[in-house]
């Protein structure tokens, strides 16, 4: 079904189909390695939280340097209500994201008079302070400050899915339930409201002219950004068995932006392999203590100096060179290409028109 | 959509801290046919565009499309009213294709929530298939469709006027601002222009009001021409009335005649 | 119960080194467009630098020299070799680029001076001293003469010398500061210059102050508190980093004493979100938009 993706963008289809297959082989390849299998993990719950990102500044072109902060509240929302009520564990994935999407609203009420810098420093104060109030003494009792929470383990019915006992259950969990994410950000991404997020972010004033209220778009775009990063969060939160402040410095913010930028900025692909690669990194990385920071820091830098537009961009560059060269299957970016010629407009009355491919 | 209106600026003036961009001025753009306003740089027609569009707001005066008052409305408003415009620096959205950039023109139209559209329902669905359907029109109509899948940053500046008169099209207007859209063309494509623009009042049944600096293009097309200087309106009538008055000729004097 | 004027007192020394620091952004922001989020990183290796040559018995003076040099250092060879890069680059690279370079300082000055805690003498007497029913110190006042005397100083310097004014030239336009012969580039690389300079004072003053040691992440705290201030005061402008700056001090202040240190950070973000709702350039900050 053509219209659930975003139409015409051949390369990021392709890219996704790809990460899809993947995802499903990856257990069966690698199966009784519990350690790879929750760094796969891993994987799809930081993958789906830098698309969330990529939602917010590369389709909406918003800045954050908070994310970490709603991660938390998404992660924290499962244990607070899991221990205290008996909820099934997808009212508490709900939750976790609904939760976050009122707290996402709220960061964006702001957005009609903030932008650049001064958004910069708000999301890095709000990152900032998520984790500092969850440790403050003010809101241990429902946080218990440092030592944090212990997260209930997932259940469908009687069946567990706890990461010790059934990896491979929950890793076929996660994958599901990013998924379904993945397919709700795609298909909003195509319609409508997609392109209202990207109108403003090109040009607000343009947008406004063409009957866009650019403050409600962006006040929606961080909430809708927040409920699924509040997902993504509720997963990070069974996936790790226990919350604390500590789960969420700004080291974490900064490493979803690193995945973001890598990735490619707007490419939901991108994201997903920057999240492959950067945890690869990590987990390499993790060999030197004290360094891993830095390493990831440096990898960043690195590639922000050599290619800007990030994996998908060079991937474009590469798909248009094969182009450009002639070679027949990459005809999907083709800046000089024709396309099928204009359909007819139909008389009022008649069958739908052809369906036209369209998009980058 | 409602016909066409009447646009009427009353006593109009707008100041930017010293400078003076329009000066009292009376202006009515009736319903049908091209209205032109034309006059040497820095008379402020590109300032009247933007009072309409509410992206200024006057010190003084009203402004009335038929019966709204238009000083009422926030600019993302305008439009709903029937009232489009295309800019003079073009403000594409640069990273989207040009039928992307096209669809959202006609996106107000229409009041699908987020909802809808995620879960591709019947309101949702109905909405891109009209609205593919009125891009095809306006593509053709513009004689673009060769461009509908490349990215509109990429345009020559001339191809992205274009596109962006194709985008005020898309939304469906009783009104159609078009600000300076020969500016940047070849000459075989103002020469187009000047067939195309002409065919919009019957084609979309819009009023058009178009500023440019093309002498040739602007005596063409339009019924009406409004003569403007330094904020304020110093002639008024039809083409060739206008060429011959002295006034005006007097304000071009040591302005370049395109 | 310590009073409401202590608690003043004591937050405008802290104030002032969030001042130094938030001079030190405004400085380069001024220039180049670029908030230099790895500043207080910056002023760390600074320190370091300091703390090393001390370890080696040179005299106060001469190590405070080296140290200013390898600051000026830092400087000019970040924006060599990665800022000019990004220059045209959206505001968002901009930034990850500096946040990278955090970490990548900051690991390095960890592995090469280690985590444990380091000692820099102070420039003033740390005594306390009673001035009326309140308590601070030689080396407070120092601190505070001290950045109003930088603040002075490069105020002095951009609006009454020449060096100032092509500075401030290059800050609006570079391009058409360069068609007017001027070297922008010299002028971009001595604001990096500068900029870390400075933050790099503010870090060595910061070690005695706050009495937790040197250690490699030092400055993080205060790197968000000087941010803090430099939106407060708006960004380029140097008496709204001054301004700003103490006035975070006395406001981090007040909050730790009455409330709870735990809350700091998450009230001043309050604060800067509210003070930038009703005043979207901050206080001093000159870029208003006049629409509608």
């Amino acid at each position: 079904m053509n219209i659930l993706l975003p139409p015409g963008r051949r390369l990021e289809r392709i890219g996704i189909a790809l990460l899809i297959v993947v995802a499903v082989i990856f257990p069966k390849a690698y199966g009784g390695q519990d350690y790879l299998i929750s760094q796969a993990r891993l994987v799809m719950i930081y993958g789906l939280a830098a698309v969330t990102l990529n939602l917010l500044v590369g389709f909406g072109g918003q800045i954050s340097l908070g994310h970490a902060g709603l991660l938390a509240i998404g992660a924290y929302t499962v244990p607070v209500l899991g221990n205290n009520y008996n909820w099934p564990t997808w009212a508490l994935i709900l939750a976790a994201g609904v939760t976050t999407a009122l707290v996402g609203l709220v960061l964006g009420l702001p957005t009609g008079r903030l932008r650049g810098h001064y958004l910069a420093i708000t999301t890095l104060g709000f990152g900032l302070a998520v984790p500092e109030l969850a440790l403050s003494t003010r809101v241990a009792p429902l946080t218990n400050g440092s030592e944090g929470l212990i997260v209930p383990t997932p259940t469908i019915g009687s069946f567990t899915f706890d990461s010790a006992g059934h990896p491979e259950a929950f890793y076929y969990l996660c994958l599901v339930v990013v998924l379904l994410c993945l397919l709700a950000i795609l298909s909003l991404l195509g319609s409508s409201s997609g392109r209202r997020f990207m109108a403003v972010r090109d040009s607000e004033d343009a947008a406004a002219a063409m009957g866009i209220n650019t403050w409600l778009t962006k006040v929606v775009l961080f909430t809708t950004s927040a409920f699924f990063t509040g997902i993504a969060g509720a997963l990070l939160a069974f996936q790790d068995g226990v919350i604390a402040p500590t789960t969420f410095p700004f080291g974490l913010s900064l490493l979803f932006l690193a995945i973001v930028i890598m990735g490619g900025m707007a490419s939901v692909w991108g994201s997903i392999a920057g999240a492959l690669i950067l945890i690869v990194v990590q987990v390499e990385a993790s060999n030197q203590p004290g360094l891993s920071d830095a390493i990831i820091g440096a990898v960043v830098v690195l590639i922000l100096l050599l290619a800007p537009d990030g994996l998908a961009g060079l991937a474009r560059r590469l798909w248009r060179l094969a182009a450009g060269l002639g070679i027949p299957w990459s005809a999907g970016v083709g800046p000089r290409l024709r396309r099928q010629p204009a359909a007819e407009p139909p008389e009022a009355g008649e069958r739908p028109p052809v369906e036209v491919r369209h998009g980058r | 959509m409602a016909g066409s209106a009447e646009l009427a600026l009353q006593d109009v003036s707008l100041r930017f801290g010293g400078v003076q961009a329009i000066r009292d001025i009376n202006l009515t753009v009736p319903p049908g046919g091209i209205t032109a306003i034309i006059g040497p740089n820095g008379a402020g027609k590109t300032s009247v565009l933007n009072v309409v569009s509410r992206f200024y707001r006057p010190q003084e005066g009203w402004v009335t499309y038929g019966n709204t008052n238009l000083l009422t409305l926030r600019p993302y408003q305008v439009i709903h009213h029937g009232i489009a415009r295309s800019f003079q620096n073009v403000a594409l959205f640069k990273e989207l294709s040009v039928f992307d950039n096209l669809l959202v023109g006609a996106d107000h139209l229409s009041k699908v929530t987020l909802v809808e559209n995620i879960f591709r329902l019947p309101r949702s669905r109905t909405h891109e298939r009209n609205a593919r359907r009125r891009a095809e029109r306006v593509l053709e109509f513009l004689d673009i469709g060769h461009l509908r899948n490349r990215v509109a940053g990429e345009l020559s500046f001339g191809d992205q006027k274009l596109v962006d008169m194709g985008r005020a099209l898309m939304a469906d207007p009783t009104f159609l601002m078009l600000d300076e859209p020969a500016a940047g063309l070849q000459e075989s494509q103002k020469v187009w222009l000047g067939r195309v623009i002409p065919g919009i009042p019957d084609e979309y049944g819009a009023t058009v009001l178009l500023i440019d600096h093309d002498m040739g293009l602007v005596l063409g097309v339009s019924s009406n021409v409004i003569v403007m200087d330094h904020g304020a309106k110093i002639a008024e009538g039809p083409p060739d009335e206008v060429r011959n008055d002295p006034r005006v000729i007097a304000a071009y004097l040591g302005q370049e005649e395109t | 119960m310590v009073d409401f004027g202590q608690y003043i007192i004591h937050g405008l020394a802290f104030g002032a080194i969030y001042a130094l620091v938030a001079l030190g952004f405004n400085l380069i922001f001024k220039t180049t467009g670029v908030v230099n989020f790895a500043a207080g990183a910056m002023g760390t290796a600074v320190t370091m630098i300091l703390w090393s040559t001390l370890d080696r018995s040179v005299p106060l003076a001469a190590a405070w020299l080296i140290a200013m040099a390898a600051a000026l250092l830092i400087g000019v060879l970040t924006e060599a070799i990665f800022m000019q890069r990004v220059e045209r680059s959206p505001v968002l690279i901009q930034i990850v680029v500096t946040l990278g370079l955090l970490l990548v300082i900051e690991g390095a000055v960890n592995r090469i001076w280690g985590a444990e805690p380091k000692l820099i003498p102070s420039l003033a007497s740390s005594k306390a001293l009673a001035i009326g029913s309140w308590y601070t110190s030689a080396n407070d006042i120092f601190i505070m003469a001290l950045t109003l005397s930088l603040a002075g100083v490069l105020y002095l310097a951009l609006e009454r010398t020449r060096y100032g004014l092509a500075m401030r030239a290059v800050a609006q336009d570079r391009e058409v500061a360069a068609l007017m012969g001027i070297r922008s580039f010299r002028y971009v690389t001595a604001s990096w210059a500068v900029g870390v300079l400075v933050a790099g004072v503010g870090a060595v003053l910061f070690v005695p102050l706050y009495g937790g040691g040197l250690v490699p992440t030092m400055m993080d705290n205060v790197a968000v508190f000087a941010f803090a201030a430099a939106v407060l005061g708006g960004f380029g402008s140097l008496a709204g980093a001054v301004v700003g700056g103490f006035l975070i001090g006395i406001f981090s202040n007040l909050v730790g004493g009455y409330l709870s240190t735990d809350l700091e950070v998450s009230l001043i973000f309050l604060l800067i979100v509210l003070v930038l709702y009703v005043r979207p350039q901050g206080l001093f900050g000159v870029d208003a938009k006049t629409r509608l």
